[in-house]
C-alpha cells in the first residue's frame, strides 16, 4: 500500500548530498528515498538549487559538477511542476515563488512537505514535517 | 492518489481479468493495481540501488574535491542564493526601466 506521497525540498536534499553541510544528515532523507512505499517528488527547481549550493563549494570544477548532474538524475525523486497558477497562490500568501513551488506541488498532489525551512512549516503547519518517519 | 484511466482491452481479456479478480477476492481495480505493482517490482528494486549508490558517489565527489569539506549552513545558504538571484533580475529590471525613461525623454 503506497502512502502519501512526500514533496522534499532543497533544505532536505542539499545537506543528504553534500558532507560539509553543518546538518548534513543523510540516513533519515535516505530512508526515505529508499522507502518503496513512498513516492518522493520534487519541483524541477530542486536541481538548479542543488546545482547553485554544489557550484558553491570548494574544489568543485565543471568536471565534478557534471558528475554530481549526471547522478542526481539517478536519485529516486520524481520531478513534477506545479500550475503557474497554483505558484501565483502561494506567492499572493507571502512566499517567494521558490517556496511556493514546493507547496503549490504539496497542495495538488495532497502530499506532505519534507522541509527544514521554518517559513514552510509556518504556512504549511498540516503538510510540512521536519524529518521521515517509516510506517510501522 | 488515485486516478481513472481509459484502458483497452478485448472481451476475452476482460472476462478473464475479472474472473481471476473474483477468484483472489479483489476488485478488478485492485487486481490489476496489485499485478503492476509485481510486475514493476524488480525494476523499482534497480532503482533504488541505483539511487543509493548515485547519492554515496555524490558525497565522493565532494569529498574528492575539498578533503577539508569547509562546513556550510545549507538553508542560509539556499536563501542567499535565491536573494542574490532576485537581486540581480532587480537590477536587470530598474536597469531597463531607466534605458526606458531615457528613451521616453529623447
Amino acid at each position: 500500500m503506497k502512502r502519501r506521497p512526500f514533496i522534499v525540498d532543497a533544505s532536505v536534499l542539499v545537506p543528504a548530498l553534500m558532507p560539509a553541510a553543518k546538518d548534513f544528515d543523510d540516513a533519515n532523507t535516505l530512508a526515505a528515498l529508499d522507502d518503496p512505499t513512498l513516492d518522493v517528488i520534487a519541483p524541477s527547481l530542486i536541481d538548479l538549487e542543488v546545482m547553485t549550493s554544489a557550484a558553491r563549494r570548494r574544489g568543485m570544477t565543471e568536471r565534478e559538477l557534471l558528475g554530481v548532474v549526471h547522478r542526481l538524475q539517478s536519485i529516486t525523486i520524481t520531478r513534477i511542476d506545479p500550475k503557474l497558477e497554483d505558484i501565483a497562490r502561494w506567492c499572493a500568501r507571502g512566499l517567494s515563488a521558490y517556496d511556493a513551488s514546493y507547496a503549490a506541488l504539496a497542495e495538488e498532489l495532497d502530499a506532505e512537505l519534507l522541509s527544514r525551512d521554518e517559513q514552510l512549516h509556518e504556512l504549511l503547519p498540516e503538510r510540512a514535517i521536519a524529518e521521515y518517519v517509516p510506517a510501522n | 492518489m488515485r486516478k481513472k484511466v481509459l484502458l483497452s482491452l478485448d472481451e476475452a481479456q476482460l472476462a478473464r481479468i475479472d474472473a481471476a479478480a473474483s477468484a483472489a477476492g479483489k476488485t478488478r481495480s485492485a487486481w490489476i493495481a496489485a499485478l503492476v505493482d509485481e510486475t514493476l517490482e524488480p525494476e523499482a528494486d534497480a532503482r533504488r540501488r541505483r539511487s543509493r549508490e548515485a547519492i554515496a558517489e555524490i558525497h565522493q565527489i565532494f569529498l574528492d574535491a575539498d578533503p577539508a569539506q569547509e562546513p556550510f549552513d545549507a538553508v542560509e545558504e539556499i536563501r542567499r542564493g535565491r536573494a542574490e538571484h532576485d537581486a540581480k533580475l532587480d537590477r536587470i529590471l530598474d536597469e531597463q526601466a531607466r534605458a526606458h525613461a531615457r528613451r521616453e525623454r529623447v
